[in-house]
């Protein structure tokens, strides 16, 4: 039977205190529905292991910070996508040129950019902020380039409202929610991908 | 071009209200202005509904959302409560509408928005009649003294005071007609007082929830006992 000693108990507190410590941002992002029209295209979007497993992190103010974004962005495009296009469907890789993805209209692939936070350290006021810019990249179902274009997103909270770990999440879950906003209006507006749209579909 | 006919009553009576109120908790002064700009407004119905909504677009100030939460209850309580939609419920339906980077920031803007495929049915789904866009936030603005505690176990000498201005407005937009229905203003400043003398002794002017109930107070009565303007 293992038999723990007092020196062996202080250790593990201390080390579960400084886990404790660790600025484990959650990311507890919830988008509604978009109310939009969704366009009557198939979609295929790829989410790479960098996109869908990003994780930002930094040591700032004292603190190792570790936000995993990857998880929330992936469910933001999902739902924004489902309703702004008529179908989605997800594939592994974007087409290489030469190749046809059959059923497909258009093939997307979104990545971070960057992702930026201020404390009210940083900025001197008092809020915690956080911004991140989505680098968004459109292909033919043949895998020829379209188009490409950034969505930058913003979002903030009082730093009196919640502790650091908190505010920083909260305003993390604003800037998803922005880009989130601006993506769903934004598809309609490219010209690209509106000149893939049927003759007459109104949109 | 639509005619825009401004009327300014005074809280209670007249033009511009002026109330102070020196109380024992320290001195407020508040002030309330009301403008009517919409021909067309009519007093709430049985069925309609508003929404109270907060501004995130400014970069340096941001409304509390403890005085938008002190504003929707003075909203739906009491004998004249008026009905209430929760700002989440009402933003998550209309996603991305409201949201601070698309949604309109003028009245003038509600038409287009209105036509958008959807955003009138879910709106009439909603019940909301009014969307009540606040805006503002308190800020110390001044203060000074000084308070000594632990002196050879004496406790705390000394005397600190500090000023707030809570300084808030709502516009008030008709969906039903798509236009602006009026500004409410609140401006309310104060001065807190600390002396002490062994303990110290908080006299707060509360000037947030001064701002908070004279703004709600007029609210009410600018949405259900305000007669039409023609």
């Amino acid at each position: 039977m293992m038999r723990l000693r007092p020196r062996s108990l202080l250790i593990a507190a201390l080390a579960g205190l400084l886990a404790g410590c660790a600025g484990k941002v959650p990311i507890t992002t919830t988008i509604p529905d978009p109310l939009v029209e969704a366009l009557p295209l198939t979609v295929g979007v790829v989410y790479e292991s960098d996109f869908s497993q990003y994780t930002y992190t930094e040591k700032a103010t004292g603190t190792d910070w570790s936000i995993n974004l990857g998880d929330s962005t992936t469910r933001m495009f999902d739902r924004v996508l489902s309703k702004a296009f008529a179908k989605v469907v997800q594939l592994d890789a974007v087409p290489s040129e030469g190749q046809t993805e059959a059923g497909v209209d258009l093939v997307l692939k979104p990545s971070v950019d960057e992702y930026a936070f201020l404390t009210p350290e940083d900025s001197g006021v008092d809020f915690y902020s956080v911004s991140i810019r989505f680098q968004l990249q459109a292909f033919g179902p043949n895998g020829v380039p379209l188009d490409q274009w950034d969505i930058n997103s913003y979002g903030r909270t009082r730093s009196k409202a919640l502790s650091a770990k908190d505010s920083l999440g909260a305003a993390t879950d604003l800037a998803l929610r922005d880009a989130a906003a601006t993506m769903a209006l934004d598809f309609k507006q490219r010209p690209q991908i509106r000149a893939l749209l049927p003759a007459g579909s109104g949109t | 071009m639509r005619k825009l006919r401004v009327v300014v009553r005074r809280l209670g009576a007249g033009v511009v209200s002026f109330v102070t109120a020196c109380m024992v908790a320290g001195c407020v002064t508040a002030r309330l202005e009301e403008s009517r700009q919409s021909t067309a407004t009519s007093s709430i119905q049985a069925g309609e509904a508003v929404v109270l909504l907060t501004r995130h677009q400014s970069n340096a100030r941001e409304t509390e959302r403890s005085f938008a939460n002190c504003v929707v209850d003075d909203l739906g309580s009491g004998a004249d409560a008026l009905s209430t939609k929760s700002e989440q419920e009402f933003m998550d339906g209309l996603f991305p509408w409201f949201e601070p980077r698309v949604a309109p920031t003028t009245a003038e803007q509600l038409p287009k928005l209105l036509a958008q495929p959807g955003v009138a049915q879910r709106i009439s789904d909603s019940g909301v009649r009014y969307v009540i866009w606040i805006d503002g936030e308190t800020q110390t603005v001044d203060g000074g003294g000084t308070i000594s505690c632990d002196l050879l176990g004496f406790g705390c000498v000394g005397f600190q005071w500090w000023q707030r201005d809570s300084s808030y407005e709502a516009s008030i937009w008709d969906l039903k007609t798509g236009t602006a229905a009026g500004i409410i203003s609140a401006d309310v400043s104060g001065t807190s007082y600390m002396p002490a003398i062994v303990i110290p002794i908080p006299l707060i002017a509360r000037t947030k929830a001064a701002a908070c109930h004279g703004l709600a107070k007029q609210l009410k009565d600018f949405l259900v006992l305000a007669p039409s303007v023609e």
